[in-house]
């Protein structure tokens, strides 16, 4: 079900030119804040913009930084993950305490500082969610590969002399791939929440490009002349994070049978 | 000879100590000889094993003193000097183990064919498309029927005797000087552990390996040529095995015969 309705917003995402009738960035100022009708389904904003079109275009900003920053995230806790996993001793010490040490950070404030300093822009924006989610990922496949490495077809394939690099991208990260895809779908959905939020503050995604927050501060502003403004993204938002925990939970229950 | 043993004492941390696992063992392995380490759980078999690959990880245990002096080539290396990197050119090449439990000494997310090939690879400079026969070749040694299927199966499609079968076909594939075989038979049933005995009789007589058998049941050791006591770390009697049958000096290997007589009958 969820994986359905996310493949359905990945094909809006990749054929958003062929679904909309305008162009997202067209103004029409004739047709200003226009209730939802047939012309204008979703209604028009406050410069005659189709909400629609703008919702369906947000769609690809949207699940873009979603994946791109959780890839981003996923690959930084997958290595230091692994190295503090395998080699324990200083490595661990020095990578969990660091790990530690972010954690405690108030992320959403790192978030805006960074930004702050940096030019509010979607490529900036992936990036910097992406290494400010890292911690968690690392501290999860650290504790994987604790357990992996304990197995006796880790020590077999040690006595077999096998290198080292091999024992761990072949043997023990594919063992760890479960909890890694589980965690890394439930991070899309918050990763987008942060985008929204940022966006929402003016710090993300910059106008006129349509993310579903900054069409949100839109709407805030007329949001008692005109409720669609503000309605049509909401729900965008609600229920693309709600699919993608819905998937992250299916997924860790194929992957973990004791949930 | 090709392996040596000399006063080996190893010891694992409990409580910031250490406390010994095995104390003074010696023993002298020569080429193409079996020889059975018998001895009940915890009396330090195992650890012996683990010592002669090297694999007594610093944060579990130590070697306190002693050698081991591996015979190659006319060369003597000392295993317990010698750096990672050269070891692990030794693991799996020269000496390997075949494990206890074959169902978790398997990766069970890589197939049968991948997890051969890889110990090929790791020792040998052969291209891969002539791996593949090799590996086909040593599967049927180690009596496997279906080969093409078993080769492209995961570890969980198969039964416990083709998983320890896989598992010998890894260690032998190198052809290495001496085979560990740390109680191979302990996780099967009965039928099936006659099998795979008689299977590494037949490997050692083809490749000309030394086998050391690790097992507490001496029945098991009646084809092995000496056999040593282990009983609280320590090695309590030794010999031929005909001398030791016969007229076993220590009350304890009178005792374990007894045990294993139940099963001859």
């Amino acid at each position: 079900m969820s994986l359905i309705f996310i493949s359905l917003l990945i094909l809006i995402a990749v054929f958003a030119p062929l679904i909309v009738k305008y162009d997202p960035l067209e103004q029409n100022l004739t047709d200003r804040l226009l209730p939802p009708s047939k012309k204008y389904i979703f209604g028009t904003d406050d410069l005659g913009r189709d909400v629609f079109s703008r919702v369906v275009y947000g769609t690809k900003i949207s699940l873009s930084v979603g994946i791109i920053a959780v890839g981003i995230s996923t690959v930084i806790g997958i290595m230091l993950g692994l190295a503090a996993g395998f080699f324990g001793k200083t490595i661990d010490t020095v990578i969990m305490r660091f790990v530690d040490i972010c954690l405690c950070f108030p992320t959403f404030f790192l978030l805006l500082m960074v930004i702050a300093f940096l030019e509010p822009n979607i490529y900036n924006v992936m990036i910097v969610i992406g290494i400010t989610s890292w911690p968690s990922i690392t501290r999860l496949i650290r504790g994987e590969v604790l357990s992996i490495r304990e197995r006796d077809f880790i020590l077999a394939a040690k006595i077999n002399g096998i290198s080292t690099l091999r024992i761990l991208f072949v043997h023990i990260l594919p063992n760890t791939i479960g909890p890694i895809l589980v965690n890394a779908t439930l991070g899309i959905g918050g990763a987008i929440l942060t985008e929204s939020a940022l966006s929402f503050l003016g710090l993300g995604v910059q106008p006129p490009i349509p993310s579903w927050g900054n069409i949100l501060t839109i709407g805030k502003d007329y949001i008692h002349l005109a409720w669609w403004l503000s309605l049509f993204p909401g729900l965008a938002i609600f229920f693309t994070v709600l699919f993608f925990n819905l998937l992250g939970e299916g997924l860790r229950d194929i992957f973990d049978p004791k949930y | 000879m090709i392996l040596q043993v000399k006063n080996l004492t190893v010891g694992y941390y409990r409580n910031k100590q250490i406390i010994p696992a095995i104390k003074n063992i010696n023993l002298n392995l020569n080429f193409s000889e079996i020889i059975s380490i018998v001895g009940e759980s915890g009396s330090g078999k195992t650890t012996l094993a683990y010592s002669i690959m090297n694999l007594i990880m610093p944060y579990e245990g130590k070697i306190l003193q002693g050698e081991i002096f591996f015979y190659k080539d006319n060369k003597q290396i000392n295993l317990l000097s010698i750096d990672n990197q050269n070891m692990r050119k030794i693991r799996g090449k020269n000496i390997s183990i075949v494990f206890q439990d074959p169902f978790s000494s398997l990766n069970p997310i890589l197939t049968v064919g991948e997890q051969i090939t890889e110990t090929v690879i790791a020792h040998n400079n052969i291209p891969k498309n002539t791996v593949k026969e090799y590996v086909f070749e040593i599967l049927s040694k180690v009596q496997i029927k279906d080969v093409e299927r078993i080769y492209n199966s995961y570890p969980h499609q198969l039964s416990g005797g083709q998983r320890q079968r896989v598992c010998i076909a890894i260690a032998i594939i190198n052809k290495p000087d001496i085979l560990i075989a740390d109680e191979p038979t302990t996780a099967l049933d009965t039928t099936i552990q006659k099998e795979i005995l008689n299977l590494l009789w037949d490997l050692q007589n083809s490749f000309n390996m030394s086998i050391i058998l690790i097992t507490h049941n001496l029945y098991l050791t009646l084809n092995t040529h000496k056999i040593y006591v282990m009983y609280n770390g320590e090695i309590i009697e030794s010999g031929y095995i005909k001398d030791i049958l016969k007229n076993p000096q220590k009350e304890y290997t009178l005792k374990l015969l007894n045990s294993a007589k139940r099963w001859i009958i």
